[in-house]
């Protein structure tokens, strides 16, 4: 079963994916439920455009990149290892000046 | 502690949504009301300019303002506030699509805000100061204050609609907003040009960040404002204060980061986000599902290394990822630090306002700086020489920062240290040093960076005239004054 | 051979070095660092500061006549591996300069050895005690010494890095004082910085070039983590301005204070006599720990200490004696006799020259003013004010 979610992009952030600022996608199946950890390595390899750096550091995502999950803040959620349930909302800002 | 309070409250409210973003609200609400209130700087009534960029930081602050001043507002904030966006797609070098488009935004959420609201270019800051002298007397100069008047005006004009509630068309205000472009046409080449020949991006972002404070400043006093309002979170101001530091401008930095900015005396800046950090702004802006304007700055996209705002907002950002109390612990750096700022005119900075922090003794960076600019242009031929540059140093001032000039000059060193290189530097461009005094140590840095430093902007180069007749003046004066020690 | 100087010149070899060197010259004038016949003891840890450092003040002082003596002082922190090795090399630049040298070890002074101290604490804060020990190091050092002034090799990166450091710490107190060239001159033995307007890189490049010899391998305990991010950093500034440097350093000599913030008062640590800005200086509280077992005492915060510490002594109350130096444990940081005779046998390297004038120092005048200054009286009414809470004075001396 492949699973729904939204994800969308603030901040400057979406230049890195298109400029477009939201995405609906379908997360293909898989055996083990998705974290958040593996959204972003998928991410990394089907929607990031350009300058991976500028929103990958290591295995999580770039210092001063807020990330919601359905309007939380991530670090109230897991972070990395949230179960993403089906049609989550996730929402990468950057609070960097200028994106 | 009201902090901690919060985070608790923020995990308990994890579980239930809901009542956190109640929970949120109102401790968003309470902190930027208490921002203003305890200072107790605005009074009731009083005209306040707010810089709205767009980005999310001044959305959120407008919002704010606006919820603080209806009529559902426990303890209403009663001042009288004015937007202003200043459009700066030029420096980025915006293509004239995604300009409009921009601007198209800005000015639909600065109208739907209710409160009057100026749009203007940042190349008016050379406008403007063609026809206004910096001198601070008005009353003789009647002519002057028309044609400047005339040229306020125009700004105005350009608004499409001076006021609220006005039903001009989005399609209409679009030709408007390029009518704007093209009223200044002759400002946005010479500023292009001075932009341009800056060499590098940290000069650019400190030049573009000078002629904003002059133009919200000029702008905020022509149209009868007594205060300007600012949208800076205390994560940007913490990097503030790290690139102050880094470029020279540490007497500043305290300036900067305050609450309240008083370097300009007949006017003051407020910060009231400084103690809001930019992820408090984004969930605020995303609870409230504001949408805000994405201004592209001078580095967006670029490397760690493409200016060293850009590489200090990286490294503070990095380092509070780490060290979560980071940015508070540079800002309360900023805090201990002095703020207050020089009454007299000729100790600020002819550019970017700041105090003037050039008067120091020989035992000093400054000093240390050009010494080595002029030990390593001279050479060495023998020892003799180099006392005697040595001892030149000591002389004057003048000659001292016409010294400076050299800085660009790739001198091909060995034994030509007959001072021809120098005498004749200081030929061609005689009021080099004389412009460089008027500016403080991070406003040379900028100002040695361009190809000629006499073109700078308008209002600058008058100031060196002013300060210069002054200067002579009082020399003249001299033996007639009594306590001139 | 050609140098591409920071601040925007490329000279050749001639020149770069004149232009360095009388860039430093430029310094020492007109900070007014040295007086004509004082006794300059420059802080030699056989690194590139330190030997590019005592080389050219050797020059400097026979090319200007600045008329001062020049010796070397080392401190031998015992760090097997690192400072035997760099110590070498200290030892042949006294040969090469001709200049007397004064090696002093942590082990004549506290009774520890960085060896020891790692072994007992671990990895985690040895850079504190090791930064806090060697500061007070060569002050005796240079005090055995009867010197005037000492001289470091501190340089313009260094001093930069302070400041960003202090600035990330909100620590204001320190972050006033360490752009000031010439240290301690209130009392205490001043310190100055010959260097502070001079890039590590030109340093570097000027000991390439003149091929001096010294020692490069970096510390074997790791370095302070957060004094790396700062060092990252103005490194990266540097790279996009390369005058960012020398403006940190305008930066931080601008700076001006609020006049309503209470900065530390310093003062003199009552048990040793070096100048500290609480009763008991860090290093004494940090020896104590480490001598009563408690390594971790000095390292956190200040009430956390003083807790500790109170509790400490009234375990013991009454358990010993309250003449300073009669207590063995003491040994380390008290300034008599038995001590400085300690530190007489490893002063083999001085020159024999200053050796002789160096014991007649430490057997008079050493224990009169170290041991003066702690007559029982005072230590007891004074330790009262350290530990308000304390009902007793507590009778033990620690």
């Amino acid at each position: 079963m492949p699973l729904p979610i939204c994800i969308e992009f603030g901040g400057g952030a979406e230049l890195l994916f298109g400029k477009v600022k939201t995405h609906e996608v379908n997360l293909p199946d898989k055996e083990a439920s998705w974290t958040i950890k593996d959204l972003l390595t998928w991410m990394k390899d089907n929607m990031l455009k350009e300058r991976p750096e500028l929103f990958i550091q290591g295995e999580t995502v770039r210092p001063g990149i807020l990330v919601l999950v359905n309007d939380a803040d991530w670090e109230l959620m897991g972070e990395l290892a949230y179960n993403i349930q089906e049609n989550d909302r996730i929402v990468f800002i950057s609070t960097l000046h200028g994106g | 502690m009201r902090r901690r309070m919060m985070r608790r409250l923020l995990r308990v409210c994890a579980v239930c949504l809901k009542e956190f973003l109640g929970c949120f609200q109102v401790y968003v609400t309470h902190k930027f009301r208490a921002a203003i209130g305890k200072t107790k700087l605005v009074r009731d009534g009083e005209k306040v300019l707010v810089g709205i960029s767009g980005g999310p930081s001044s959305c959120a602050l407008l919002h704010l303002i606006q919820e603080g001043l209806s009529q559902r507002a426990h303890k209403k904030l009663r001042f009288k506030p004015g937007l202003i966006f200043i459009d700066e797609g030029q420096v980025v070098g915006q293509s004239l699509e995604e300009h409009k488009v921009t601007l198209t935004r800005i000015h639909s959420l600065l109208r739907q805000s209710g409160f009057p609201y100026h749009l203007c270019q940042l190349a008016d800051s050379l406008d403007l100061e063609r026809v206004k002298t910096l001198n601070a007397c008005q009353s003789n100069h009647s002519a002057v204050n028309k044609i400047n008047q005339s040229a306020m005006d125009i700004n105005t004009c350009s608004n499409p609609v001076e006021g609220d509630k006005g039903d001009v068309e989005i399609s209409g205000q679009d030709e408007n907003c390029c009518d704007l472009i093209e009223m200044n046409r002759e400002a946005e080449k010479l500023f292009a040009a001075q932009l341009g020949s800056i060499r590098s991006i940290s000069g650019k972002e400190d030049f573009v960040r000078a002629l904003r404070h002059r133009l919200l400043l000029e702008f905020a006093r022509q149209h009868g404002y007594s205060k300007v309002m600012l949208g800076n979170t205390g994560s940007q101001l913490a990097v503030r204060l790290l690139t102050d530091i880094s470029t020279g401008r540490g007497m500043q930095a305290a300036l900067e980061t305050a609450f309240a900015d008083r370097r300009n005396t007949d006017m003051m800046f407020l910060r009231p986000l400084r103690d809001f950090s930019s992820k408090e702004i984004a969930m605020y802006n995303n609870l409230h599902r504001l949408e805000c304007v994405f201004i592209p700055s001078l580095t967006t996209m670029g490397d760690v290394g493409a200016s060293i705002e850009h590489l200090t907002e990286a490294f503070v950002t990095g380092l509070q990822a780490e060290y979560p109390s980071t940015v508070s612990n540079i800002m309360r750096t900023g805090e201990k630090l002095d703020s207050s700022s020089a009454v007299d005119l000729e100790s600020h900075c002819a550019l970017c306002q700041g105090p003037l922090d050039t008067d120091v003794g020989m035992s000093s960076a400054l000093a240390a700086l050009r010494f080595s600019l002029e030990i390593s242009t001279m050479g060495k031929t023998n020892g003799e020489r180099c006392i005697k540059g040595d001892n030149s140093v000591n002389n004057t001032n003048d000659e001292l920062c016409s010294n400076g000039v050299n800085y660009d000059a790739k001198v091909e060193c060995c034994g030509k240290s007959d001072g021809s290189c120098r005498s004749s530097t200081q030929l061609s461009v005689p009021d080099e040093g004389l412009v460089l005094q008027t500016l403080c140590y991070g406003c040379r840095i900028v100002a040695m960076e361009m190809d000629d430093v006499n073109s700078l902007p308008e209002f600058v180069m008058k100031d060196v005239a002013w300060r210069n007749r002054r200067s002579v003046m009082k020399a003249e004066i001299q033996d007639f004054l009594l306590d001139d020690r | 051979m050609w140098a591409e100087r920071p601040r925007g010149n490329a000279l050749c070899k001639e020149c770069f070095f004149h232009a360095f060197e009388e860039e430093i010259h430029h310094t020492i004038v007109h900070a007014e660092l040295f007086k004509r016949n004082e006794t300059i003891a420059i802080g030699a840890s056989g690194g590139k500061d330190s030997t590019v450092l005592a080389y050219v003040l050797k020059l400097l002082n026979d090319r200007h006549d600045y008329g001062v003596n020049l010796v070397l002082l080392s401190v031998d922190e015992g760090i097997t591996g690192y400072r035997d090795d760099s110590l070498e090399t200290v030892k042949r630049n006294q040969e090469q300069y001709g200049l007397p040298l004064k090696i002093i070890s942590y082990e004549e002074l506290y009774g520890w050895t960085m060896d020891a101290i790692v072994k007992q604490i671990g990895l985690k804060n040895n850079c504190t005690f090791c930064g806090v020990f060697r500061r007070q190091a060569l002050d005796r050092g240079a005090l055995m010494l009867k010197v005037d002034k000492i001289a470091t090799g501190h340089n313009a990166d260094d001093i930069a890095e302070t400041v960003i450091m202090n600035v990330l710490r909100g620590d204001i107190g320190r972050l006033r004082r360490c752009t000031a060239i010439t240290t301690g001159t209130d009392g205490a033995l001043p310190r100055c910085k010959p260097f502070k307007y001079t890039y590590e890189k030109e340093i570097v490049m000027y000991a390439y070039f003149k091929k001096l010899d010294y020692f490069s391998t970096e510390c074997i305990y790791s370095p302070n983590a957060y004094r790396g991010f700062a060092r990252a950093y103005i490194k990266d500034v540097e790279k996009i301005r390369p005058s960012a440097i020398i403006d940190i350093i305008h930066s931080g000599e601008s700076l001006s204070v609020k006049k309503d913030i209470r900065l530390p008062v310093q003062g003199v640590c009552e048990r040793c006599g070096y100048i500290s800005s609480n009763a008991v200086c860090k290093a004494c509280v940090m020896l104590e720990g480490l001598n009563k077992g408690l390594p971790r005492l000095g390292i956190g915060k200040t009430h956390k200490e003083r807790r500790k510490m109170q509790e400490m002594l009234q375990q013991e109350t009454g358990a010993a004696d309250s003449t300073p130096c009669t207590d063995q444990s003491l040994k380390s940081s008290c300034k008599c006799e038995n001590k400085t005779d300690q530190s007489e046998c490893s002063s083999q390297t001085y020159d024999s020259d200053n050796a002789s004038g160096c014991s007649t120092y430490s057997k008079s005048q050493k224990c009169k003013d170290g041991c003066s200054s702690t007559n029982p009286r005072t230590v007891a009414k004074e330790k009262l004010s350290i530990f308000g809470k304390l009902k007793q004075p507590p009778s033990i001396d620690f």
